[in-house]
């Protein structure tokens, strides 16, 4: 099964996030921010990334843009966590390199939809 | 797959109540004029994570509240709106509302709407006035006024779908869209490979080919298009309906701003009749509709809908505008309970009311027009409805939510228990955690090692010698395990600091004082159950030193001090305690006020002369308050008492230090934790009991002669000036009482809460210092017992709660049984009006 790595700087939200897709039966791997993440990343291959936006230490974006110039994530699915209003970091992220986005709030049924549609 | 919610809902609330501090201490730092962009965005990223978590666990009053917020923070972090001393007044009001909001659902009380309300409002003013020019323009929801044109229905569509070269970079793969496109209904796909060159030219990383999709599904454009959101600038995409034979452009209703202007300026002088009108035929109509407007007045509520209905003409042709207006409107509309039946029934009486009231003015063409913008209005309101509660177990959700909003409007706050025991957790450091992984790693070492020897058929001498090593080495393991088992339990300080930048800034402002508040020694650590009881006691000191201490600046300026003051917070580690101060550079104590209200209260003596020592002890006597007049800070003469009882609860001591006209210093001293206590082994008969160090006073032999009895109070013990009540322990806890220990018997004179019982014990054994185990959770709580220990040799010994004895001895010393059975002699007169004993407070 695929191994994801979730990363979000909210306790309660890395929860959830790790929660549904266990319980969907992918291995996950938290982060809380995207130094973190980075670091976990080049650790391991992981299938998928989903990330917040904002963080401290390292923002969403630019963990993308720093994992999308790593040759082993070069297609690896990243996507990001915005909110409604999030148009322009939408963009911002694309153009870091996103595959695309879950809109925050979701809830566990469209992350998962979401997750499945991408990993297939 | 359903997943229950609220299991997230504690750490929610602990991450929240976090962000909450760390955005109030933010503010605090902020700069007005020239803000740090980072604190900025550490306050909007507490923002938006609240936000982002409220939405998902399905706590909708939070996220539209903390959406005005972030709003605002997102425009100060870009330079949108600058940073205004009203603006962090205002936000800081905002952390508090929000924080009782949070508690509130956290316990499940209902809500304070009013006090919402009012914080909304601040925060709406605020919003609609300050920005920058560019924050009109700002980001908008994506609802495009013009509206979503009817969406055609069509069986069929044909699908272009030509990803530009670079497409696969971002990870996206078009086998992904084909297949979610497939999902929906009969599907035929055609790959465009005219586009791909030759092997040798070839870029494995490129995308060359372009797909022609027939589809069969009973779906809308946009449908289609979200299948392809992710990549919508990343390929050139055409979705036709081959069943209408034409592309998705016409046919939306339009704002007609010419005619909603006409008419409504055409009636404008009798918009008052229009609206109230609207309401009384919306109620006849839709009686049950009035309940969701019970929280309003009807004069109220006319203005409000009058004044929407202008707002609405007014930026008819300002859709960026008119679009937030009506998003925030949506939201609190969400909030109200407003569903899609409601806004047919609004629409349809409106038209209805409109065109009674406009008379002449009214014509088809107006009618169609605010059809059209009241559809177009109630959509994008709905539009901005955040994902609600529907899609959640609805057990999952605090009752508080589940009630209607407008019902639950009117209910006053009712403080009540949280259900069940409050599951509190703690954060700790992974380096402790380590530690403690370290240790118990020794541990299997050791226990291997000594493993050794069971498996032995006999021991030689050396292999004694390795044992005796190896219980040398378990004995220093298992007390390193302790340690850092215990470290766990410890936090720092600086935990029960971080609120006091914003009550020195509050106080401040209220006392019209200047103070600069220092902290230092934050990282000292303490037990966290210490830390959570020693709050209330630290913010009365600081309060107090703010109010009586540190003087007003121009006092100061003609004293020749500086005009800020200086609080200054201090902690460190002292033996087994933690020592805190709070030394502030005001006044100081004022001896001669101090001496004429103790005198005028009888709490000493007219000729009495007292230590500094003692004139510092006053003002932690009950009712002493030398304040001239009453403050809303303090001086109502309960405090300083209470706190010096909380902290003694705790095992520590406060008292005080000052020199007059240059400041005052409070030093408590508390123990590092609860779990283990400094404590006097004692025997009675063949029991073993504990008392807890710091409550003895000292120990004396037994001398008969000093014994008397009171009628109705049992008996006491003169010692030197004060007669002290004698508890026999045998009595209490029902040891058979051996004679001849009376004689060798000793007295030790305990004080807890400013009163003395002087405890009847056979022998004092050591003093060691001993783990806490509850009896509560071991087997029922007992009076005057606060826990138990396991002594080295295995026993259990129980350990004297010095504060139930007394308790407990008021009960049984009026018992005839329990009188001293040769000290009849010594009995005293009825001495209820002996002074001695009156003085003593017994």
């Amino acid at each position: 099964m695929a191994t994801i790595l979730a990363v979000d700087d909210s306790a309660s939200m890395r929860q959830m996030v790790t929660f549904t897709l266990k319980g969907a039966g992918y291995d996950v791997v938290e982060a809380c921010d995207g130094k973190e993440a980075l670091e976990k990343a080049k650790a391991q291959q992981f299938n998928l990334v989903i990330s917040d936006v904002n963080m401290p230490v390292m923002d969403g974006i630019s963990l993308i843009k720093e994992l999308r110039a790593l040759s082993e994530y070069k297609f690896t699915p990243l996507l990001m966590l915005t909110t409604e209003s999030g148009d322009d970091k939408k963009q911002q992220g694309k153009s870091a390199g996103a595959t695309g986005w879950i809109v925050k709030p979701f809830n566990p049924d469209q992350l998962l939809a979401t997750i499945k549609k991408v990993l297939g | 797959m359903t997943v229950d919610m609220s299991q997230f809902l504690a750490t929610f609330y602990e991450e929240s109540f976090e962000g909450l501090e760390i955005m109030e201490s933010e503010l605090l730092n902020l700069d007005v004029g020239a803000a740090d962009p980072e604190t900025i965005n550490t306050i909007f990223r507490a923002a938006h994570s609240i936000k982002g978590g409220s939405g998902t666990f399905g706590l909708s009053a939070v996220a539209a509240f903390t959406h005005v917020m972030e709003t605002l923070l997102d425009e100060m972090r870009d330079g949108r709106r600058d940073v205004t001393q009203q603006a962090v007044e205002i936000l800081l009001r905002s952390v508090d509302v929000l924080r009782e909001m949070l508690s509130a659902l956290k316990n499940e009380h209902s809500l304070d709407h009013d006090a919402i309300a009012s914080a909304q409002k601040e925060l709406d003013d605020l919003m609609a006035n300050g920005g920058h020019a560019a924050a009109a323009s700002a980001k908008q929801p994506q609802t495009t006024l013009s509206g979503e044109p009817p969406q055609q229905q069509g069986g069929a569509w044909r699908i272009r779908f030509k990803p530009h070269t670079d497409m696969f970079k971002s990870g996206n793969d078009p086998v992904r869209m084909i297949r979610e496109l497939s999902e929906m209904g009969q599907i035929a796909v055609e790959v465009d490979t005219s586009a791909l060159p030759d092997l040798d030219d070839l870029q494995p990383e490129n995308s060359y080919c372009a797909w022609d999709i027939t589809l069969q599904a009973d779906v809308t454009e946009n449908d289609i298009r979200e299948v392809f959101a992710w990549v919508e600038d990343e390929c050139d995409l055409q979705i036709i309906n081959t069943a209408m034979s034409e592309t998705t452009t016409a046919g939306a209703p339009e704002l007609r701003a010419d005619v909603l202007e006409k008419t409504f300026n055409a009636i404008s002088a009798k918009g008052d009749v229009l609206v109230k009108r609207f309401y009384a035929e919306l109620f006849r109509r839709f009686p049950r509709i009035q309940s969701m407007f019970t929280n309003t007045t009807p004069e109220h509520q006319q203005a409000k809908l009058l004044g929407a209905l202008r707002l609405v003409v007014e930026n008819v042709r300002n859709p960026d505008k008119l679009i937030k207006t009506l998003t925030e409107l949506g939201l609190r509309h969400q909030e109200y309970g407003a569903e899609p039946v409601h806004y047919d029934a609004v629409i349809s009486t409106f038209i209805d009311v409109f065109r009674e009231v406009a008379g002449d003015t009214w014509n088809d063409e107006a009618e169609t027009a605010w059809f059209d913008a009241l559809t177009i209005i109630a959509r994008v309101m709905q539009d901005s409805y955040l994902p609600d509660a529907a899609v959640m177990p609805a057990e999952s959700l605090p009752a508080a939510e589940k009630l209607p909003a407008a019902a639950a409007a009117r209910q006053p706050v009712e403080k009540r228990k949280s259900a069940g025991g409050e599951a509190s957790s703690i954060r700790v450091s992974i380096d402790k955690v380590d530690e403690l992984i370290n240790t118990v790693g020794e541990l299997v070492i050791t226990q291997s090692m000594l493993g050794q020897f069971g498996e032995m058929e006999e021991l030689n001498s050396s292999h004694l010698e390795k044992l005796r090593d190896g219980l040398a080495q378990l004995e220093r393991n298992t007390r390193e395990l302790q340690e850092a088992v215990m470290r766990i339990r410890m936090l720092p300080i600086s935990f029960a600091f971080q609120r006091f930048p914003r009550l020195v800034h509050d106080l401040s402002a209220q006392l019209g004082k200047k103070v600069e508040l220092k902290m230092s020694g934050e990282g000292t650590e303490l037990d966290k159950t210490v830390m959570e009881k020693i709050g209330d006691p630290l913010v009365h000191l600081v309060r107090n030193s703010m109010d009586h201490g540190i003087e007003a600046p121009d006092v100061r300026r003609s004293i020749g001090k500086s005009e800020m003051g200086v609080l200054h917070l201090n902690a460190y580690h002292q033996g087994g305690n933690i020592v805190i101060e709070i030394i502030d550079d005001g006044a100081g104590l004022n001896r001669e006020k101090i001496l004429a209200k103790a005198r005028k209260q009888h709490l000493i003596q007219e000729n009495e002369t007292l230590t500094e020592e003692q004139i510092g002890d006053l003002i932690f006597q009950p009712g002493f308050s030398t304040a001239d007049t009453i403050s809303d800070v303090s001086g109502r003469g309960v405090g300083m008492d209470v706190v010096r009882k909380n902290i003694r609860s705790l095992g520590g001591t406060v008292d005080v230090k000052s020199i007059e006209g240059q400041g005052t210093t409070f030093t408590i001293r508390l123990p590092l934790t609860l779990a283990i206590l400094d404590g006097q082994l004692i025997r009675v008969g063949n029991e073993t009991y504990i008392i807890p160090l710091v409550s003895i006073v000292e120990s004396v032999q037994l001398d008969e002669k000093r014994i008397n009895i009171v009628s109705g109070r049992g008996e006491v013990y003169k010692l030197r000036d004060d007669y002290i009540p004698i508890v026999r322990l045998y009595h209490i806890f029902a040891i058979p009482f051996n004679m001849q220990d009376e004689e060798r018997g000793l007295l030790v004179v305990v004080e807890a809460e400013g009163e003395k019982i002087a405890l009847f014990v056979d022998e004092l054994l050591g003093q060691q210092q001993v783990v806490i185990k509850s009896l509560e959770t071991n087997f029922r709580k007992v009076e005057g017992l606060s826990g138990a220990t396991i002594l080295g040799d295995g026993t259990v010994a129980l350990i004297l709660d010095v504060k139930g004895l007394f308790d407990l001895n008021s009960k049984v010393a009026t018992r005839p049984e329990f009188v001293f059975r040769n000290s009849t002699r010594n009995r005293a007169d009825d001495s209820s009006d002996e002074p001695g004993i009156a003085a003593s407070g017994v």
